[in-house]
């Protein structure tokens, strides 16, 4: 059953077309890459999925809802099963750390339990060693750790589906390795997955299907189950850690 | 364009954007009613605004009101007291006090501190990604930020012209005092004389109404604002000149419904 369908997408920034009818399907505890030359594209269609851009025309449906025809109020409960990760790792600034990372938490809970929640964010902040920044303002923490911790936000939400702009860019390889793992972790669990990312190694080791965006369109689509899989992947000219310097030295 | 297609414009423009602020404000009120059901989330932004504004505030209306109670006695005894009419000096208290400038002066100030901070704020958080971030929670922007201040600055300018009116009448006692040793308790007495049910009803309503005018067109300018850093300082100045010119339209006809009424 497909759990999010993009139907005859048309996106327009500005009066400027930037999707032009656009139509996929994402399968229930499917993992779904988006890579792209521009992240602009790429950013501006996870927008649109998540429901910060109104498409000018088609529509964007989870569980066969569209999220357009519906108020704020009605899409609480579709919000609680899905996560959204900004690129940049953003925080309400005049919070703390901790108090953004409990807002989703005690949003979503009825009888909030602050120890339990305690327990994983200090499980997670231990394995993505953190430094102990959580009763500090978001301004003064660095960006590593802010997308770090943005992503635990997330799975302290538990989501049935999560959304992820870049979650590698600009994070070391040690960083790197553990993000993949957690989100492999994820799959294995049965969540569904939909992240924009250029990275061969995320694809590798997560992606069901990729979708190839470029400007207006979608310029192919891949499937794991398609022979040659890994070798059409590679051959996508646009792909983060497959620069191949040293063969052509 | 001829200057009526111009004017046409220019109308079309301020009508829709009327109307879009009718339904910001209608959609405001709306959420009041269902606050507590985000009290968890939403309870620490209501404190910290009424702190800001209702206590943060505190000194300077103290100060501006015991000048100005001061001021009014002194001057009304000195002009008052050459007819023989010293006594006219609390109905002036009341009236011009009390009545009118308790409320105003104390807008004033909230406009100047809350409202600017206010549609500042929300600026920033829309340019930073704040506003979709709640989004993307499920949280509504309107119930969490708007509605926790909409609250904040209606209770804090209720408490604030309070705190004005009293410290405007020990001001008025502390000057009397310079022209003649006057028993404080004689001067409540005849201040609170002067001192009708219907005075203290109108301060009130204007408190009330000007904190809601006031933290509505804030909160809208704020949030108007979309992608660039500088639409922050011109959000924030239409703001603070709405706010001023909508607290003394509502004074006016608060004043002629009291006493049409």
């Amino acid at each position: 059953m497909s759990v999010l369908e993009i139907r005859n997408l048309v996106v327009q920034v500005e009066e400027q077309k930037i999707f032009d009818q656009i139509s996929f399907e994402l399968e229930n505890k499917e993992c779904l890459l988006i890579v792209g030359s521009h992240g602009y594209y790429n950013g501006i269609l996870l927008n649109t999925i998540v429901g910060f851009y109104e498409p000018a025309e088609g529509a964007v449906t989870f569980e066969g809802v569209d999220i357009y025809s519906k108020t704020e109020e009605e899409l609480v409960a579709l919000r609680k099963k899905v996560s959204f990760v900004f690129q940049e790792g953003v925080f309400l600034a005049n919070l703390s750390v901790l108090e953004n990372l409990l807002l989703p938490v005690k949003f979503y809970s009825k009888k909030f339990i602050q120890s339990k929640v305690m327990k994983e964010i200090k499980e997670y902040c231990d394995f993505f060693e953190v430094p102990p920044v959580l009763q500090k303002r978001p301004a003064f923490i660095s960006y590593t750790s802010k997308k770090l911790l943005s992503l635990i936000r997330a799975l302290i939400t538990h989501p049935e589906m999560i959304i992820l702009n870049k979650p590698l860019f600009n994070l070391d390889i040690r960083n790197q390795k553990r993000v993949i793992h957690v989100l492999k972790e994820m799959k294995s669990q049965g969540k569904t997955l939909v992240i924009s990312s250029n990275s061969f190694d995320v694809i590798k080791a997560l992606a069901d299907r990729v979708i190839h965006i470029e400007k207006k369109d979608i310029k192919k689509i891949l499937n794991r189950q398609d022979k040659d899989f890994i070798q059409q992947v590679k051959q996508l000219d646009i792909l983060s850690d497959l620069v191949g310097v040293e063969d052509e030295i | 364009m001829n200057i009526f297609e111009s004017i046409g414009s220019g109308l079309r423009t301020r009508i829709k954007n009327l109307m879009e602020f009718y339904l910001f404000m209608i959609q405001v009120l709306r959420k009041v009613f269902s606050f507590h059901k985000q009290r968890q989330i939403g309870s620490i932004v209501l404190l910290r605004q009424i702190m800001f504004t209702g206590y943060e505030a505190l000194p300077l209306i103290i100060f501006l009101a015991l000048s100005i109670g001061g001021l009014i006695i002194l001057e009304g005894n000195y002009i008052l007291g050459g007819f023989g009419q010293s006594q006219l000096v609390y109905v002036i208290l009341v009236t011009v006090v009390i009545r009118e400038l308790s409320s105003i002066l104390t807008a004033l100030i909230v406009i100047a501190r809350s409202g600017t901070a206010i549609s500042t704020e929300l600026g920033n958080m829309t340019i930073n990604n704040e506003i979709n971030l709640l989004r993307s929670f499920g949280i509504s922007p309107i119930s969490y930020l708007v509605v926790s201040r909409f609250i904040g600055v209606v209770v804090g300018m209720f408490l604030l012209t309070i705190y004005f009116n009293l410290a405007a009448v020990i001001g008025g006692w502390l000057f009397s005092t310079i022209f003649y040793p006057i028993n404080f308790s004689f001067f409540m007495n005849q201040f609170l004389y002067h001192l009708s049910f219907a005075d203290i009803i109108i301060f009130v309503i204007k408190s009330i109404v000007f904190g809601m005018a006031i933290a509505l067109i804030s909160c809208y300018q704020g949030l108007k604002v979309t992608t660039a850093t500088t639409e922050v300082p011109q959000r924030t100045i239409k703001a603070a000149v709405t706010s001023v010119i909508a607290v003394i339209i509502g004074d006016i006809i608060i004043t002629i419904l009291f006493y049409i009424l």
